[in-house]
């Protein structure tokens, strides 16, 4: 298996050498950027999607595509991608010159190593013809800009995480105001956990072992961070006292409130829940829609499901949500990126994103109440979406998560092998020496 | 496997045919000429660019992959170098090697049984037992490994249920898979369970060609049932055991889908076998060239194996 991808990806290698003597003469070479453009007749451009639009916002994707084919008489062809090995099947389009996509959309962690290796088309002096440009989601902005300032992707959604919780167990054990502190939502689950003693398979607070975006919102609420840069140098961060009373933190909720998930990531959390014997999980906002879901989820529980933004060391804070999101952005060797960007103009414009602010955090600030009014669960989310923490936004930062560093971290503490003092110890070493790396 | 057998030509008819050869010119190897030609795109070629790979600079970003054709500069050997020195390296080794080993055994040795089993069993029982074998042969591994996963749960799953109704035994919420040894002893049974079928199947078919005379006469010799079955029907057998057994060498040092697939695509590091390794290392981190080196280093491993079957094909060859 290993040798056929290697190999697809060395064949597209050679593909490229044999034709780039031609690829420079494009309109779009050497990172100079594409001019929007709306001549498109008779052509058809391919944009990558990600899923998520086709299960949760296909109507928002239509209406932009009908109005982008309307204005410039090209046709759009979706092709709906898989998160899994996406950045495998990245690599080895971007190596080769033929199949590549006109628009791709990425995670805003997998931007940076693409931005530094120049797969995408600079759209710096476009910046002005994106709607809302100046109102973009911080997080969002600086995952699509190059360290000198050039804008490579545009943002287009974002999400947070908030606790998800069944308000109907939580009543039942004498629960019936949303904490505002740490240590009141560890006392709000003691209670909860003891309503339910008799249940074995019962957790008061789910948290998978591996759930990585849960823990380091904890560090980050504690003070902490996962790595810094000194004197031009990385260095991993989980070391610090600060950080290591977030993962103590972390580790309550994953030993003492939570059952059967040690060694999960958190895929699977809403249809645990789904089950009945989970109190509160953290997750996204759309994950209620997914735990109380008609076939795959349980809808019994829907009057039951409420959510609140996961509060912090002290009232009147949040922890931070990690801001999870992606970006759309322009292949370099995209055949017409002109026609590329302007289709990611329609699918970022007010209109689209105002569609778009029903199922998830659109990309401006400005549409944030557009987004709240929606649903409870949008109210949280939006919350949460206020105080946020990222990853180091650096290119090599990708590599820390698909060797699950963190991950691995986490497990061990989870499942009692290694003390926190002993787990983020191995992890600093691990993640210095990945973001530093130069081969 | 095809491919290579219609590459070879039949010699035995050449010999006798050496005029018409002379005045056909090359009409048999004209007709190999596409195998090896398909042989030399699809096998040939990949192994030269990951050589290549293998021998080239590993930089950490992306820009000579995208814009150099993913050529950088030649190192030498300095990949190899840092494989060989690396301490996972050499325990993801041992693991492959010894999951290898396990897996071999269990599955040849069961192989035989069911089909020792099979030759016993009158007609219908037999023709059950096939068609059940064909159907777990049918299920593609991803399938299997998420069944296994299933039974597995260690709140949910069947097996902690079953095993917790054992009087003295507690298995609620039992993790396997925290330990990676049990864990991959879960994999071992999906891995085995799905090798069984062809291995059964095929040493059924070779017992039947056991000429019934010979075990009668070692019956009448006083052979008891083990006996007969050291003394002539593995004799018999070896040729088809040496093969299955080096192919099984193949498939399981090999094994990926069953391991990645039953840890989600997040394997720690307990579970990492040489592929698993590889994968991490080398694909999952667009470390094309680090990933090569260790497809080679893996390779080299199975010509050691592949040599031993290669001459043990020969070999049956001639004792025909």
């Amino acid at each position: 298996m290993k040798r056929t991808v290697l190999g697809a990806t060395a064949v597209a290698a050679i593909a490229a050498t044999v034709v780039s003597g031609c690829s420079s003469s494009g309109s779009n070479g050497g990172g100079s950027g594409a001019a929007l453009s709306t001549d498109g007749k008779g052509k058809t451009i391919t944009v990558w999607l990600q899923s998520d639009a086709k299960t949760g916002w296909p109507a928002v994707v239509t209406q932009a595509t009908q109005r982008f084919e309307k204005a410039t008489g090209a046709h759009v062809k979706i092709e709906w991608q898989q998160w899994a090995n996406y950045t495998t099947k990245l690599d080895s389009t971007f190596a080769g010159n033929s199949g590549i996509p006109d628009v791709v959309e990425l995670g805003n962690t997998q931007t940076a190593s693409y931005i530094s290796a120049g797969a995408f088309t600079d759209l710096t002096k476009d910046k002005s013809d994106f709607a809302n440009s100046g109102t973009w989601l911080q997080g969002l902005a600086e995952s699509g800009t190059s360290p000198d300032g050039k804008l490579e992707a545009v943002p287009y959604y974002a999400g947070s995480r908030v606790v998800i919780y069944r308000k109907d167990l939580w009543d039942k054990a004498g629960v019936t105001t949303v904490p505002t502190t740490l240590s009141e939502l560890n006392a709000d689950l003691a209670k909860v956990k003891a309503a339910n003693s008799g249940d074995p398979n019962f957790s008061a607070f789910y948290m998978p072992g591996k759930y990585w975006y849960a823990a380091m919102s904890l560090v980050y609420g504690a003070g902490g961070k996962i790595a810094s840069q000194q004197g031009g140098k990385w260095v991993g961060d989980l070391e610090s006292p600060q950080a290591q009373q977030g993962l103590a933190e972390w580790k309550t909720l994953a030993t003492t409130y939570s059952t059967g998930g040690a060694t999960l990531d958190e895929s699977t959390q809403d249809s645990v829940m789904a089950q009945g014997h989970v109190a509160a999980i953290l997750g996204n906002g759309w994950e209620v829609g997914s735990v109380i879901a008609p076939k795959t989820g349980n809808p019994k529980l829907t009057k039951d499901i409420s959510t609140f933004p996961l509060p912090g060391t002290s009232a009147g804070h949040y922890t931070p949500s990690f801001l999870g999101g992606s970006d759309l952005a322009v292949p370099e060797k995209a055949k017409n990126a002109g026609l590329g960007a302007e289709w990611i103009k329609y699918y970022t414009d007010t209109t689209s994103q105002k569609l778009l602010a029903k199922y998830a955090i659109p990309n401006t600030t400005n549409l944030l109440s557009v987004y709240e009014k929606q649903s409870q669960a949008n109210q949280s989310t939006g919350e949460a979406a206020k105080d946020t923490w990222f990853v180091p936004n650096t290119a090599n930062w990708a590599n820390v998560e698909s060797n699950n560093i963190l991950q691995d971290m986490l497990e061990s503490i989870a499942t009692g092998k290694a003390s926190i003092a002993d787990a983020a110890k191995t992890a600093d070493a691990k993640i210095a020496s990945t973001l530093n790396s130069t081969g | 496997m095809t491919a290579t057998g219609t590459a070879v030509p039949p010699r035995v008819e050449r010999r006798h045919r050496v005029s018409s050869l002379r005045r056909g010119g090359g009409i048999p190897y004209l007709l190999a000429l596409p195998a090896v030609l398909v042989i030399l795109l699809v096998a040939g070629w990949p192994l030269v660019k990951i050589i290549t790979l293998s021998l080239e600079k590993q930089q950490s970003g992306k820009y000579a992959l995208f814009h150099n054709g993913g050529s950088t500069a030649f190192t030498g050997l300095s990949n190899y170098a840092d494989a060989l020195t690396s301490s996972d390296f050499w325990s993801s080794l041992v693991r492959s090697v010894v999951f290898t080993a396990v897996n071999v055994v269990l599955s040849v040795v069961v192989g035989v049984l069911i089909a020792l089993l099979l030759n016993r069993v009158s007609k219908w029982a037999r023709l059950l037992l096939v068609a059940v074998l064909l159907f777990c042969w049918a299920v593609p591994s991803t399938v299997s490994t998420q069944v296994f996963a299933w039974l597995f749960n260690n709140q949910y799953g069947v097996v902690n249920y079953v095993l917790g109704k054992l009087p003295g035994l507690s298995m609620q919420g039992h993790d396997w898979f925290a330990n990676p040894h049990s864990g991959l002893a879960v994999v071992t049974l999906v891995v085995v369970w799905g090798a069984i079928p062809l291995l059964a199947i095929s040493l059924h078919a070779g017992i039947t060609q056991i000429p019934k005379e010979v075990l009668e006469a070692a019956r009448c010799d006083g052979a008891g049932p083990w006996s007969a079955f050291r003394h002539v029907t593995l004799p018999f057998l070896r040729p088809l055991l040496v093969i299955l057994t080096a192919l099984s060498v193949i498939w399981d040092f090999g094994v990926f889908s069953q391991i990645w697939f039953m840890r989600n695509g997040h394997p720690e590091p307990g579970y990492q076998t040489l592929g698993i390794y590889m994968y991490t290392q080398g694909v999952s981190s667009s470390h094309y060239n680090t990933g090569s080196t260790l497809a080679v280093l893996m390779m080299l491993c199975l010509v050691v194996v592949m040599a031993f079957y290669i001459r043990q094909l020969f070999k049956i060859g001639d004792a025909e």
